[in-house]
């Protein structure tokens, strides 16, 4: 993949992201997610990106300063994050491939980093803590899944398997093959997230930034 | 020192730096409350159904702006525990008035539930 290739990808993830993001917040905040909207709504249609996304990053930057903080936790903060390498690299194009890479760099050790914590804790390594994300925590949709929760063994693969899958996602840069189908596990990760604690906006955030992942993979090992 | 509007910078340099430490720990789990102004009940500010449907489910992918306001007010629960600031409180209840449909901001509690349900009157669910 070229890198005018993986930009303009990263311009149709982020664009469709924040147009998602900024739809459930407009109706409320119109003053600070109606331009984004806009400028989203041009970033898709490929209209002068470097300006879309500048002004785009400069609305994040206000969102986060409203709600004092990121208002969907590592949501936000990947969107931004997205947000801020693209428009670098748009803006500086001799830094483009620096810019690009530290975003890529970024996606890598959200799952590794994710993947250690969680090795590191007893109550992860024998399914506890999972347990208690489903039994306990504000997470879960619906009530009947806190019932998940009260089954041991399932929590405990299942703990197993996040944390080895986390954990191994950097080994899968070594081949581009290996990478897209950890990349196809990690959306299928996003997705069940979304679907059992409404982490919708994860999954979007996320798949945005595939496209640095996958750039940077053949940039560096292919 | 609770973050103000005029510091967008220092907010910003978690998002360039990121931990990524999701779910490293799991500790007590907050539950907003809430009282009616005048009121002797507190109620759960956030309620989840017993089931959900698979295509309501599929829609949230897109659309899920109470859900994602739910777990803002679990966040900002948490916060205030941790850095207590009068913004906070003021962020929550003008959210759940406006959630319940209050013409008056209501009283708020947040009780934290540890493993097994303790610490909370009533499951929110």
């Amino acid at each position: 993949m070229t890198l005018e290739t993986a930009l303009r990808l990263l311009d149709i993830g982020l664009a469709l992201a924040v147009l998602q993001r900024g739809a459930e917040h407009a109706g409320r905040e119109p003053l600070l997610f109606l331009p984004q909207l806009a400028l989203a709504a041009g970033l898709l249609a490929g209209a002068w990106p470097a300006a879309m996304l500048a002004g785009m990053w400069a609305l994040g930057l206000a969102q986060l300063a409203r709600f004092r903080g990121p208002y969907n936790g590592g949501a936000d903060k990947m969107l931004l994050l997205g947000l801020t390498c693209t428009a670098a690299a748009r803006l500086l194009p001799g830094m483009a491939d620096v810019a690009v890479a530290y975003l890529a760099v970024q996606v890598v050790l959200s799952y590794a980093v994710s993947g250690w914590v969680k090795l590191r804790n007893p109550d992860w390594r024998n399914g506890t803590a999972l347990s208690e994300v489903f039994g306990f925590s504000a997470y879960p949709v619906s009530s009947d899944l806190r019932a998940l929760g009260s089954r041991p063994r399932l929590m405990a693969v299942a703990s197993a398997a996040v944390i080895g899958f986390e954990l191994a996602f950097p080994l899968a840069l070594l081949t581009a093959p290996t990478l897209f189908a950890a990349l196809a596990m990690a959306a299928a990760f996003h997705l069940a997230n979304a679907v059992l604690f409404g982490l919708n906006r994860f999954l979007w955030a996320w798949l945005a930034a595939y496209p640095a992942v996958i750039w940077f993979q053949g940039r560096i090992l292919g | 020192m609770a973050a103000g509007v005029s510091d967008p910078i220092r907010l910003f340099l978690p998002v360039l730096f990121p931990s990524w430490r999701f779910f490293g720990e799991i500790g007590a789990s907050p539950r907003v409350q809430f009282r009616p102004a005048g009121g002797t009940d507190w109620q759960h500010a956030v309620t989840r159904p017993s089931r959900l449907p698979l295509p309501t489910r599929l829609l949230r992918l897109v659309w899920n702006p109470g859900w994602n306001e739910a777990l803002f007010l679990a966040a900002l629960a948490e916060r205030q525990a941790v850095e207590p600031a009068d913004w906070i409180g003021a962020e929550i209840a003008r959210r759940v008035a406006r959630r319940h449909g209050l013409a008056r901001l209501p009283d708020i509690r947040v009780v934290f539930v540890t493993p097994g349900g303790r610490g909370v009157a009533g499951d929110d669910a």
